[in-house]
């Protein structure tokens, strides 16, 4: 068999996903190779550690070379990693929001400084959102950074939508209180800490 | 919720960004897909095999049809030569017959008899060696002599015995090999060289052993099928068992825990200055029985959460020496009596009493599966809600009446009580739907029992064992 490594810097990403198709594994495994790094990401922005992000990985990774047939190409394939992984996570929660279900929160809103935000590297980011309630970890990475409305998020979760706000509200609140310190810190110490 | 710049920030916040998993996780995903493939590599597999089967079966039939036919030409070679040549055979036959005339006028010579029998293959009979030596023979037969030859090829015999009564004739020899048929047939491929039909190395069939060098697919088939079954037994067990239902009766000691008495001194109307303890001495243990109906489901592969509806009954003995008076009859006297300014008690001789307390409770409990097997082994915790529903006084003696609290306003019990909940439950998965279950458990009242104006802490606790019936739905 054709090692994947070196396929993947041979083929276009057209014909990565025709070798897939086929059952190639060298071509999954390029095309494994070319996106698992972005995905780990998403995967870290929804879990709690490295080691359950690595599973979510594992099932959407599979799950995308299963359901390659189906994929269009009407969106980037990138975006539809990206999907699959995020349900994928999602699914992985469930259970989890089954027992501790969301629940309403007052809305607080701070003032914006996203000013720090450009300045932490996105570890950092991630760890913040990481270290939030799981319901608020949920809801912000749906809204703020997949783009999805309230009324989505709430059909996704299976919440209403006022709780998807609510939650997004807190998350907000908890991760400018996270930046606020940090941007103390950053002030009191400089660039030069990192 | 409008997106604004902080959504934005922090969308561009982890633009590229990228962090290298480990590389167990391709290794793993390599691993789910080769086992969804498990299945189609099997028929592939079995395909291959039925096509190798096929194959040596078709092999080992050319190679036989191969050889029957280069052994059967081998032969219809001869025979065909002698057909060819029938006309140079009745020249020479007839060139013998001279020369036998030649040779000796007194000696005639003949073909007597022709024993062999020219089979159905017929391309034997009279070959051209036959007859060449037969010629032979003929020529140098002196006079006096006969000769005869056996000549024998492919089982078929012919004995010529000369004795000259009958002269050879060459339509004996054209009649034994018209009827040949094949040979007539065959006749084309006499004159040119016939190419090799089989090859004479014979090649080695190899088969693996099976014993010495195992299939790698197969052995990676095997081992991904004992991973399946092991992965679909722990699936079985959390799916076949999520939902249940249960009955059971439970019977154990009950302890009331008294914790004070009240002050009755001045309640009583007799001189008898009785101190608080002897006027109804501390209940001793009793019995508590059970029996309800358990609703139960398993939350994760190892937390379950179950409750239910039970009626409960709890019994204790105790020693009054204070009655009260009722409608002009003495009744068994309550603690309620003691602070109520309305009733009238009188210290009495010493008698027992039963006292019988009834409730409905609703436990809610979690329980943690230690073993989770057709044996399992389960820790339960939780707290229940105990609904008094009525507190019998029977006296032990005759004279003095029970006395029936149940409750209410005007009750010395609390309407609503809660207990805290701790046990073991042991249980055995008899067939699919059914398990059946013993549960020791311990129930400790979190509240008294009785109202805070009655002076009285009773916080019962219960040690009982239960034993469960349940049904599986799923």
């Amino acid at each position: 068999m054709q090692n994947g490594r070196y396929i993947g810097y041979m083929l276009n990403e057209q014909e990565l996903i025709e070798g897939c198709r086929k059952g190639s594994r060298a071509s999954q495994q390029a095309l494994y190779d070319r996106y698992c790094k972005k995905m780990m990401v998403v995967c870290l922005r929804y879990s709690k550690s490295s080691a359950e992000a690595e599973d979510i990985l594992q099932e959407g990774f599979v799950k995308v070379f299963q359901g390659l047939d189906g994929f269009r190409q009407d969106a980037k394939l990138e975006t539809w990693m990206t999907r699959i992984m995020v349900n994928t996570a999602l699914n992985h929660h469930r259970k989890k929001l089954y027992l501790f279900p969301m629940v309403d929160v007052e809305k607080a809103d701070l003032p914006e400084d996203d000013m720090v935000i450009s300045n932490l590297h996105f570890t950092e980011l991630l760890a913040m959102i990481q270290s939030l309630p799981q319901g608020c970890q949920l809801v912000f990475n749906l809204f703020a950074l997949e783009g999805y409305s309230h009324k989505e998020i709430a059909d996704m979760l299976g919440v209403s939508e006022g709780t998807s706000k609510s939650q997004y509200a807190r998350a907000r609140v908890l991760l400018q209180e996270k930046l606020k310190k940090e941007s103390s810190h950053y002030k009191v110490y400089g660039e030069g800490k990192f | 919720m409008e997106k604004g710049n902080f959504e934005k920030a922090w969308k561009d916040a982890f633009d590229g960004a990228e962090v290298t998993p480990s590389n167990s996780v391709w290794t793993n995903v390599e691993l789910e897909l080769e086992k969804s493939a498990g299945g189609k590599m099997k028929q592939r597999l079995l395909f291959y095999k039925l096509l190798a089967a096929a194959s040596l079966v078709f092999a080992m039939g050319i190679g036989g049809a191969y050889y029957v036919s280069f052994q059967a030409d081998n032969n219809q070679t001869a025979g065909n030569l002698s057909v060819n040549q029938e006309s140079s055979t009745e020249r020479e036959v007839s060139d013998a017959q001279s020369q036998i005339k030649q040779t000796d006028n007194s000696h005639e010579l003949g073909v007597t008899e022709i024993d062999g029998v020219v089979n159905s293959g017929g391309n034997t009979s009279s070959t051209i060696s036959a007859l060449r030596s037969e010629n032979r023979n003929l020529t140098s037969v002196d006079n006096g002599f006969s000769a005869s030859h056996d000549q024998v090829d492919d089982g078929n015999a012919i004995n010529a015995s000369l004795a000259g009564t009958v002269p050879i004739t060459n339509q004996d020899f054209i009649v034994s090999t018209e009827n040949n048929f094949y040979n007539r047939v065959t006749d084309r491929f006499v004159d040119r060289p016939l190419p090799p039909l089989a090859n004479t190395s014979k090649p080695k069939l190899i088969i693996a052993d099976p014993y010495t060098a195992p299939d790698p697919g197969e052995l990676l088939l095997a081992k991904l099928n004992d991973e399946e079954k092991k992965y679909a037994a722990m699936d079985k067990r959390t799916r076949t068992e999520t939902i249940w239902t249960s009955l059971g009766v439970g019977a154990g000691s009950f302890n009331p825990n008294t914790s004070s008495s009240v002050s009755v001194n001045q309640s009583l109307s007799s001189g008898n200055n009785q101190s608080p303890a002897s006027a109804n001495a501390g209940p001793s243990a009793g019995s508590s029985y059970s029996v309800g109906v358990q609703v139960g489901g398993r939350i994760t592969d190892r937390f379950v959460l179950q409750g239910g509806l039970s009626y409960l009954t709890q019994n204790a003995s105790y020693t009054s020496t204070v009655v009260s008076m009722e409608s002009a009859t003495y009744r068994a006297a309550s603690l309620n009596d003691f602070s109520n300014a309305q009733s009238v008690s009188y210290a009495s001789t010493p008698y027992g009493v039963n006292s019988n307390l009834q409730f409905i409770s609703l436990p809610v409990q979690a329980g943690y599966l230690l073993v989770d097997k057709d044996f399992s082994i389960q820790l339960n915790g939780g707290v229940s809600t105990d609904f008094f529903i009525v507190n019998t006084l029977t006296p032990s003696v005759s004279g003095i009446n029970k006395l029936t609290q149940n409750a209410g306003a005007d009750s010395p019990y609390r309407t609503v009580n809660f207990s805290g909940l701790a046990g073991t439950e042991f249980s055995y998965k008899f067939s699919n739907h059914y398990r059946i279950a013993v549960n020791p458990g311990l129930r400790y009242a979190l509240n008294s029992i009785y109202k805070s104006d009655v002076n009285t802490e009773v916080a019962p606790i219960t040690f009982d064992v239960a034993l469960r019936f349940r049904y599986i739905f799923r």
